[in-house]
């Protein structure tokens, strides 16, 4: 916990040095960057693939915390799709992003926390229900896209 | 597929007397200096030198292998920094990860931008042995790992390991 707090202030010190308008702009970016977690969820949450997959780019690719891999925009919206009708039928996602780390100024990877409410009781085993992901997203013409996406479950339950 | 065949024989066929040619000439000429190694081959050394630097259980020579602000999610948290990614190495090698090896695969590399390459891999850490001595069962998993070129050496910016879980059996029809 000591190291935690003694990292965190060192984090502190570290950003500090940053100029403050570029300090400024970063935070609007991090905020735009932040929200496409809801925008994800509120469009599966509504059914609309479509807008699911306009948050991609026409190239992207996806691995879900099975380690199976999807690419391309129409791919990954038809897997959301046929997971919405089927294991996570009639169910919610909340999404918040915890981390935004610029690996260029058009260039980031962004970590998020998911769970899922309401998923369908049924025989077979249970289907993940909380995890994290991480998305690699690039800027293209002014807006953020997904290249790259990949869920995971934690491996062990949180001591 | 029978024509593909035939086309790649014809192709093998016309090839070799070129490289007859080709070598007759160089004979003569002084010996040419190896091509570059390409992207793709400085990307793959990236992860050999993850793997020897393991193999020493040297925390600092893998972290030197990270941006200044290169990070690792894994289940034990958000590492930022060099010396947050050391420290939890460290830790590592210091317990479950003393002795082992690990064996890194690059499965596919994406170039966002040419100084930017999206890599994705398999891993697995085996020779791991539990507080009492007993041989424990290999780590395997995925990584994703998003690499950046400065003065002409690959970084790691961002590295993402995750262990798949099993997929259930598809249910039954009917």
């Amino acid at each position: 916990m000591r190291k935690g707090m003694i990292a965190l202030a060192m984090l502190a010190l570290a950003t500090g040095v940053v100029g403050l308008a570029a300090a400024q702009e970063t935070t609007d970016e991090e905020a735009a960057l932040k929200a496409i977690g809801s925008q994800w969820a509120d469009a599966w949450n509504a059914g609309d693939m479509t807008a699911v997959g306009a948050l991609y780019t026409e190239d992207a690719d996806y691995v879900n915390f099975f380690g199976q891999s999807v690419s391309g925009r129409a791919q990954i919206e038809a897997t959301f799709s046929e997971a919405l009708d089927t294991v996570y039928k009639g169910a919610k996602i909340t999404i918040e992003t915890t981390a935004v780390h610029f690996v260029k100024p058009d260039i980031v990877v962004s970590d998020s926390e998911w769970e899922v409410t309401g998923v369908p009781e049924g025989e077979g085993p249970k289907i993940p229900t909380k995890g994290a992901s991480t998305a690699v997203m690039v800027k293209q013409d002014g807006e953020w896209k997904i290249a790259a996406h990949r869920t995971r479950v934690a491996a062990a339950p949180a001591e | 597929m029978r024509t593909v065949l035939r086309i790649a024989l014809m192709v093998s066929l016309a090839v070799v007397p070129a490289f007859v040619l080709v070598g007759c000439q160089a004979a003569e000429e002084p010996e040419p200096a190896a091509p570059p190694p390409t992207e793709e081959e400085l990307l793959h050394q990236l992860a050999s030198d993850y793997e020897a630097a393991w193999a020493e259980g040297d925390a600092a020579a893998i972290a030197a292998l990270f941006t200044e602000d290169g990070d690792v999610v894994n289940d034990n948290g958000h590492f930022q920094g060099r010396s947050a990614v050391e420290e939890n190495l460290r830790q590592g090698f210091e317990t479950i990860y003393q002795g082992t090896s690990i064996a890194i695969e690059s499965t596919s590399v994406r170039f966002l931008r040419p100084d930017v390459a999206l890599v994705d891999g398999t891993y697995e850490i085996t020779g791991a042995m539990s507080p009492e001595g007993e041989d424990l069962p290999a780590i395997k998993g995925l990584w994703m790992g998003v690499d950046v070129k400065a003065d002409g050496k690959w970084h790691i910016s961002s590295l993402r390991p995750m262990t798949p879980v099993e997929a259930p059996e598809p249910p039954e029809e009917g």
